[in-house]
């Protein structure tokens, strides 16, 4: 410990204590904690659920994209990537908007989980979509920006897969640094289903009327 | 005469972290007593509050608690690890505090504080609130960086760990909040001497 400890040998012993009792409290009164796995398809149903409400639907766009993003349409869906790893996330929202989606920011909190950084939305962030993300930005001596695309579905086309967990915490599997890539690419039938597919290099497809919101995540 | 077995050799953060992943309380409550004051310290050095520092510090373990599910510890020390908690849980503390509240209530039932542990936890607050002016000029990055280096005598694959970034950002980081702080200026001193992580993980 520390030469000058700032909790002596009682203290310890009683915080101790509290942290066993209220661990053993929990684990009694919560079903066993859910593998990754299991996770990952919480959290996909999860996003979804949570994210209702403020929705214009997403617009196939023609012409040429907004430098921040760039936008594909593919028959009856529309792809969006992020193509400028400096972009202001505020700038990202306005050309969402000024290419016909209905978009908007969020921030949420990234935590270090064994190594790798972790986005994080409460149930007090309201619009989470905690899917889809990805990691850009490499700038000097290694500063990295962090920005993602995620979709909020009005509830009446969400998966009806509704989790258990619905409003507690969302977290997502770690997301590996690496610029334009690793989105998480979710196998989610369901979510396809309601007309949002995410890419496996970090885009997000929408399927033509489908309505959504794209959200724009920032670390906060 | 019988001879004694030896005594086992204490279970490393790994092997704990494998039975606070089954729900074993008990390892919990070890891991606690392995780290919690250090992780208190930490706490109490960033918030320079002692009001709130065992709250805070009761957090970052609820909160490791909760997520030992998504974590697996594939090294020796989750000190580390526990220290990125500390930040975050540090810098969201109202919005930690809210998640958690139905437990700090709990806490607060807790016997007060012995007087000297007050007295002791005070002085090192104020100590901390000098050092933090002199360096709340600088970049969150960095300071994160530079506290973990100075104050916590963490070594730069340690922070890195602790803060989910590169070895080689954390040298440009301390590098760059060195150059930023006054050259003319006492550098700040470390509060507690620095002290090798491989020594507290393996208390006698």
């Amino acid at each position: 410990m520390t030469s000058t400890p700032t909790l002596d040998t009682q203290r310890t012993d009683q915080l101790r204590s509290f942290l066993t009792v209220e661990a053993a409290a929990d684990a009694a009164r919560r079903p066993p904690v859910l593998t990754p796995a299991r996770r990952r398809v919480v959290v996909g149903a999860a996003a979804a659920l949570l994210l209702a409400g403020g929705l214009v639907g997403a617009q196939s766009v023609g012409g040429s994209a907004p430098a921040a993003i760039a936008v594909e349409v593919d028959g009856e869906w529309t792809t969006i990537r992020l193509v400028d790893i400096d972009a202001d996330p505020d700038a990202v929202v306005a050309d969402l908007i000024a290419a016909g989606f209905d978009a908007e920011r969020q921030t949420l909190e990234v935590i270090t989980v064994d190594g790798d950084d972790v986005l994080v939305g409460t149930e007090d962030d309201a619009a989470v979509g905690a899917r889809g993300f990805v990691t850009i930005g490499a700038g000097e001596g290694g500063e990295r920006g962090l920005v993602g695309l995620s979709v909020t579905l009005p509830e009446d086309v969400a998966p009806s897969s509704a989790p258990a967990e619905a409003g507690r915490i969302i977290e997502t599997d770690p997301v590996p640094f690496q610029a334009g890539a690793g989105g998480l690419s979710v196998v989610d039938e369901d979510l396809l289903d309601a007309g949002v597919r995410f890419e496996d290099d970090g885009g997000v497809s929408i399927r033509t009327g489908t309505d959504a919101t794209i959200v724009v995540s920032t670390e906060s | 005469m019988t001879e004694l077995a030896p005594e086992p050799d204490p279970p490393d953060d790994a092997e704990l972290w494998r039975r606070i992943r089954a729900d074993d309380a008990d390892a919990f409550g070890l891991l606690f007593a392995r780290h919690g004051p250090r992780i208190h310290g930490y706490v109490l050095r960033r918030s320079g509050d002692p009001t709130v520092a065992e709250d805070v510090t009761a957090v970052v373990f609820l909160e490791a608690w909760r997520r030992r599910g998504s974590v697996t510890l594939d090294q020796p020390s989750a000190l580390p690890w526990l220290y990125g908690v500390a930040g975050n849980v540090t810098r969201r503390w109202h919005r930690s505090r809210r998640r958690h509240h139905a437990a700090l209530a709990r806490l607060s039932s807790l016997p007060p504080r012995h007087p000297e542990l007050v007295e002791v936890q005070a002085e090192a607050a104020e100590r901390s609130r000098t050092v933090l002016r002199q360096i709340e000029g600088l970049p969150r990055r960095e300071r994160d960086v530079l506290v973990l280096s100075v104050w916590e005598g963490l070594s730069h694959h340690e922070i890195a760990l602790a803060l989910g970034i590169a070895p080689g950002t954390v040298k440009s980081r301390l590098s760059r909040a060195r150059a930023r702080l006054d050259p003319d200026a006492p550098a700040p001193p470390p509060l507690t001497p620095p002290t090798p992580l491989a020594i507290l993980e393996t208390p006698s």
